[in-house]
């Protein structure tokens, strides 16, 4: 699996935009600054969603992310500048590390975490989007074709049990278990984007 | 990258959901960092996973209607009115006892509906709280690690004898590639006056990076251990004072000198 992820970060194809981009940013270019941010931001908040559950956390990180970034570029601190995804992933996931063991004692995670879901609950937007994903996942659900593929979904996302326990008490093969993440996945993303269209329309 | 294979990988489930080693997961954050497709699989697991971690809201009880005609027949009038008369007040009674029965039952119903509300909101903090203990695990590995690394004998320490500079003077240092222990060995002053000294680690900007006291190794030197870590290439200036009795200090020597990396085979100084 490590072998197939280091081919994936190295392999994807960018490097020489990744290599001219670092330059053109180390020579003052601001335009080029503006697309290392357009280029990255996706990325940088879905590694700092990963690890941080609070919202406002993940914003105050990502503009720090490039503001370090940035200026660590222009110093001419990158020195594979082939390397610039692998450094700016781990930057983002550095930052959220460090904020978290600074943030956080022990003895208050567990309020702090609590504090955060309410607060990430806030907001008549999101309450919208809630109703909406809540919508299309009964959906997805709904068009599965078995209630063994409703359960392995529920067991897998919401339980901490191992994909091979799930495999074996179903008396699934690894890549039959992946079809049903991936067709329900799909499905999903499909009647979510349907859902925000309609949306942006109205 | 094989995007039909990741089509029928779970890897962007497993990022999700926790379930990556830290190395499988930097991997993947160094791709997909800048890989639209794979962010598009991320989003729609994080929406799925959000979704089924809410709790389902309550539907209503499904109540039979009745429907109404606009106008009923004169007959069915004439035949409610007569079993009205026929039954009376205890028709009434046992309509009044159904109607409080099923008002109770309402009641029940709603009551359960919030507790399995009230359920599924503890199954979603539950959920949260595990997420950042494994985050917590995760940092705590890494750090073990770390000091692991750190607690290793280091069995060649590189060790750089800096000469006092003047002026525009400076020394050019070829660090280690890999961050380890370093030994800088100072000259005293001639003859020695101090037994303690302080000494002073500054940026080029002339920012304040370590500052310590420190006493003297020999007759003739100082020797003071840094972590290369504290010293990314750059051009740096050491300055060296004696600690007098009264504790008044006494500008010994400084030593300006630039720091470059080196293959992993040589750490050398040059000048």
């Amino acid at each position: 699996m490590s072998s197939q992820l280091n081919s994936m970060a190295t392999s994807s194809g960018s490097e020489k935009q990744s290599r001219s981009l670092a330059e053109l940013i180390r020579s003052g270019d601001a335009a080029a600054e503006q697309e290392l941010v357009l280029r990255y931001s996706r990325g940088v908040k879905a590694i700092l969603r990963n690890a941080a559950a609070d919202r406002s956390v993940v914003d105050d990180l990502h503009q720090e992310t490039f503001r370090i970034a940035l200026e660590k570029i222009r110093r001419g601190d990158l020195r594979e500048a082939s390397g610039l995804s692998g450094f700016i992933a781990s930057l983002a996931r550095n930052l959220a590390t460090d904020y978290f063991r600074r943030s956080r004692r022990p003895d208050s995670r567990d309020a702090a975490t609590l504090e955060s879901i309410q607060s990430s609950e806030a907001g008549a937007l999101d309450r919208i989007a809630a109703g909406e994903q809540a919508r299309c996942v009964r959906q997805v659900l709904e068009e599965l074709n078995t209630e063994r593929d409703r359960e392995i979904l529920r067991r897998f996302y919401l339980s901490s049990e191992d994909k091979e326990k799930i495999c074996d008490d179903w008396g699934l093969s690894s890549l039959q278990f992946n079809r049903v993440l991936h067709r329900a996945r799909e499905r999903y993303r499909e009647l979510y984007e349907k859902a925000t269209s309609g949306r942006d329309k109205s | 990258m094989e995007d039909m294979h990741l089509d029928e990988s779970d890897i962007a489930e497993r990022y999700v959901t926790g379930r990556l080693s830290a190395e499988e997961r930097a991997g993947f954050e160094a791709h997909f960092v800048d890989c639209a497709r794979c962010l598009d699989r991320i989003e729609a697991a994080e929406g799925l996973r959000d979704a089924l971690a809410r709790p389902t809201p309550p539907q209503r009880p499904l109540l039979l209607r009745i429907p109404r005609r606009s106008r009923p027949p004169a007959f069915a009038m004439a035949l409610a009115a007569s079993i009205v008369v026929l039954l009376g007040v205890p028709v009434a009674l046992s309509l009044r006892a159904a109607s409080r029965a099923e008002r109770a039952l309402d009641a029940e119903r709603s009551a359960a509906a919030q507790a399995a509300q009230r359920l599924g909101d503890l199954e979603q903090k539950l959920g949260g709280a595990q997420a950042a203990l494994r985050q917590e695990q995760e940092a705590r590995s890494a750090l073990e690690t770390q000091l692991a690394g750190e607690r290793r004998p280091q069995l060649q320490v590189p060790v750089f004898a800096l000469i006092a500079t003047r002026g525009e003077e400076s020394e050019t240092l070829r660090l280690p590639a890999r961050p380890q222990w370093i030994l800088f060995s100072l000259e005293r002053e001639s003859p020695p006056r101090f037994s303690q000294y302080r000494v002073t680690l500054l940026s080029s900007d002339r920012r304040q990076l370590w500052q310590g006291q420190v006493e003297h190794t020999s007759s003739d030197q100082l020797a003071i251990g840094l972590h290369s870590s504290l010293l990314p290439p750059g051009a740096y200036l050491l300055q060296l004072e004696g600690i007098g009795r009264a504790g008044s200090l006494t500008r010994v020597a400084q030593h300006a000198f630039r720091a470059v990396a080196t293959p992993p085979d040589s750490a050398t100084h040059e000048r």
